[in-house]
């Protein structure tokens, strides 16, 4: 278990843990998103595939996944202005992402 | 039709606070420091009237109308503690004339109001999700504590690189004061009710801040021993012209979460992370007071502290938080994160309010330089300045408070004795000026027969000015 500590102004960033990729958003009245963006078929990351329509291209075999077919991760977190922190189990790395790079929500 | 609602809350809410003006223990008093009644809680009412009371927000946290609102909200809330004079000739009168019915349904009904407009700035910012387990909860925890114990005090650092260390270290003392002397008092409330293991295991906590029912061992009556040790006095709210609006802001918090039984559990972790980070802090005044004051300063609550706080950091994780998550489960710990979070960022509030009031004191000279430096454009632009033209008698003392942007105060006729903050003074003579920085507190006390001066509402001193402090 790993409490990883950020700032807000930092989201969107992706995080893999348990072997999976998650990506880690702001909504807009500033609650998180963490949702699995693991591709299903061979466990490509999908924020970096490209979007086409409502899904989106794995950038390692090219399988299409239906955004609204990804799993929203039930990580307890808290924030406190923009200091946020999360508990993830089986942290691994932290991966900075543009803006334009997030799956949108 | 929420809006129009709103709008009758606020009106009604305008009007309690008008009402709350009336009572004689908010008005002015006659000296800075109050050391023979100890219900007064002067509230600058006669400004109530110009003031929206509005929800106070990050950028107005420091303003005037939220000052107000603090402290207003710290006399009221006290309205069940009790206190009492050394002596008084006529005790059962005070006590009817400061604590009364009417007052204390004036009380009820703005108490809430007061908590959601001054602390919802800090609590809506702060949310925590389902899903935290015992096992997560303890490994936050313990970075939260750690990083707290482990960050330097800016407030100490500027207190010991001040030009008068001793005179910024009482200020910091005063910060102590509303609450260390009626030390406990809000945990008290939880003494009451019947909930088993966890309200014995509070209790012992609070037998120890009471001394365990020996008067000169109860920790107010250590607090005393230091502040007497310095020639200050030692009765409760003395200071109260000094109180930083943070200081107030911090100690109604756990005022708000110990009037509400609702909270609980909020109360719980914030009473632990107080309790966790108390120690290394209570650490770092005594070396300070030491450093400041040399062996004239008794430090036994300081060092008392750094003793006992290392048993409730113990005894308050494990003997009221992780025992109240074994009995209510999981569920409960947003509720005691929340608690740590706030208590948290208000003390994270208080370190930079008491640092700004500290270093603006310290640059009490330069900020009389500056006002010589401006006054002369100001003068020329003073169609454009809103201004305040003051003509009072000697005795007249402005009771402490802050503005919302700097101003220039020019003394045109008599001696004013401006106030920097707590035995900090400018006597200024007529053609004599000082800036005043925006939120920081102040005060005046007319000295000739008469004073005539001005407030310019300035804004930003830097539009005219040629440097910056």
């Amino acid at each position: 278990m790993r409490i990883i500590k950020f700032d807000a102004a930092c989201l969107p960033f992706l995080v893999t843990a348990n072997g999976r990729f998650w990506q880690i958003s702001s909504s807009r009245k500033g609650a998180l998103i963490i949702l699995d963006t693991t591709c299903r078929h061979r466990g490509g990351p999908l924020t970096h595939g490209q979007l086409e329509g409502d899904s989106i291209k794995c950038p390692w075999h090219g399988r299409l996944t239906a955004r609204c077919k990804l799993r929203e991760g039930r990580f307890a977190y808290l924030r406190n202005g923009q200091k946020v922190q999360v508990a993830m189990p089986d942290f691994q790395t932290l991966i900075n992402l543009e803006k334009s790079e997030a799956i949108p929500s | 039709m929420d809006a129009p609602l709103r709008l009758q809350d606020h009106i009604a809410f305008q009007a309690d606070m008008l009402r709350l003006g009336e009572f004689e223990l908010f008005r002015d008093t006659k000296g800075w420091v109050e050391r023979n009644d100890v219900w007064a809680r002067p509230l600058r009412p006669q400004t109530f009237k110009h003031l929206s009371f509005a929800e106070t927000t990050e950028e107005t946290r420091f303003d005037y109308t939220a000052f107000t609102m603090t402290r207003a909200l710290t006399a009221l809330i006290e309205q069940d503690f009790l206190y009492l004079p050394e002596r008084s000739p006529n005790i059962v009168g005070s006590l009817r004339k400061n604590y009364n019915e009417p007052l204390r349904a004036l009380a009820a009904g703005l108490i809430p109001g007061l908590e959601e407009r001054t602390l919802g700035f800090v609590e809506n910012q702060i949310y925590v999700s389902e899903g935290w387990t015992t096992e997560s909860f303890r490994r936050y925890f313990a970075d939260k504590i750690a990083e707290a114990n482990g960050a330097a005090v800016a407030s100490f650092s500027a207190i010991r690189n001040a030009k008068d260390p001793r005179c910024l270290a009482k200020t910091l003392l005063i910060q102590h004061a509303v609450d260390f002397l009626p030390e406990s008092s809000h945990m008290a409330r939880y003494a009451k009710g019947d909930y088993g293991e966890i309200q014995s295991a509070i209790f012992r906590v609070m037998i120890d801040e009471y001394g365990y029912g020996a008067h000169r061992k109860k920790h107010s009556e250590l607090f005393k021993k230091t502040l007497m040790s310095i020639e200050m006095a030692s009765n409760s709210h003395a200071y109260w012209m000094f109180y930083l609006n943070s200081t107030l802001l911090s100690n109604n918090y756990f005022h708000t979460i110990t009037r509400c039984p609702e909270k609980a559990f909020e109360y719980i972790g914030a009473i632990t992370y107080a309790e966790n980070t108390f120690s290394s802090y209570c650490d770092g005044v005594a070396r300070l007071l030491e450093d400041c004051f040399g062996s004239q300063v008794d430090t036994g609550y300081y060092k008392e502290h750094v003793h006992i706080d290392g048993h409730h950091a113990r005894m308050t994780l494990e003997e009221l938080v992780l025992p109240a998550i074994s009995q209510f489960g999981e569920a409960i710990i947003p509720e005691i994160i929340r608690g740590i979070e706030t208590a948290a960022r208000l003390q994270e509030i208080a370190e930079e309010d008491l640092s700004a009031q500290l270093a603006w004191m310290d640059q009490a000279a330069d900020y009389r330089k500056l006002a010589r430096h401006i006054k002369p454009r100001a003068e020329a632009w003073i169609d454009d300045i809103p201004v305040a033209h003051l003509d009072e008698p000697e005795g007249e003392l402005s009771v402490t408070h802050c503005h919302d942007g700097d101003e220039l105060c020019v003394v045109d006729e008599g001696v004013l004795r401006f106030c920097h903050g707590y035995d900090l003074f400018s006597d200024l003579a007529s053609g004599e000026c000082v800036v005043i920085k925006k939120n920081r507190l102040h005060g005046a006390l007319v000295l000739s027969e008469r004073c005539k001066y001005r407030i310019l509402s300035i804004g930003r001193y830097q539009d005219y000015a040629d440097y910056q402090i």
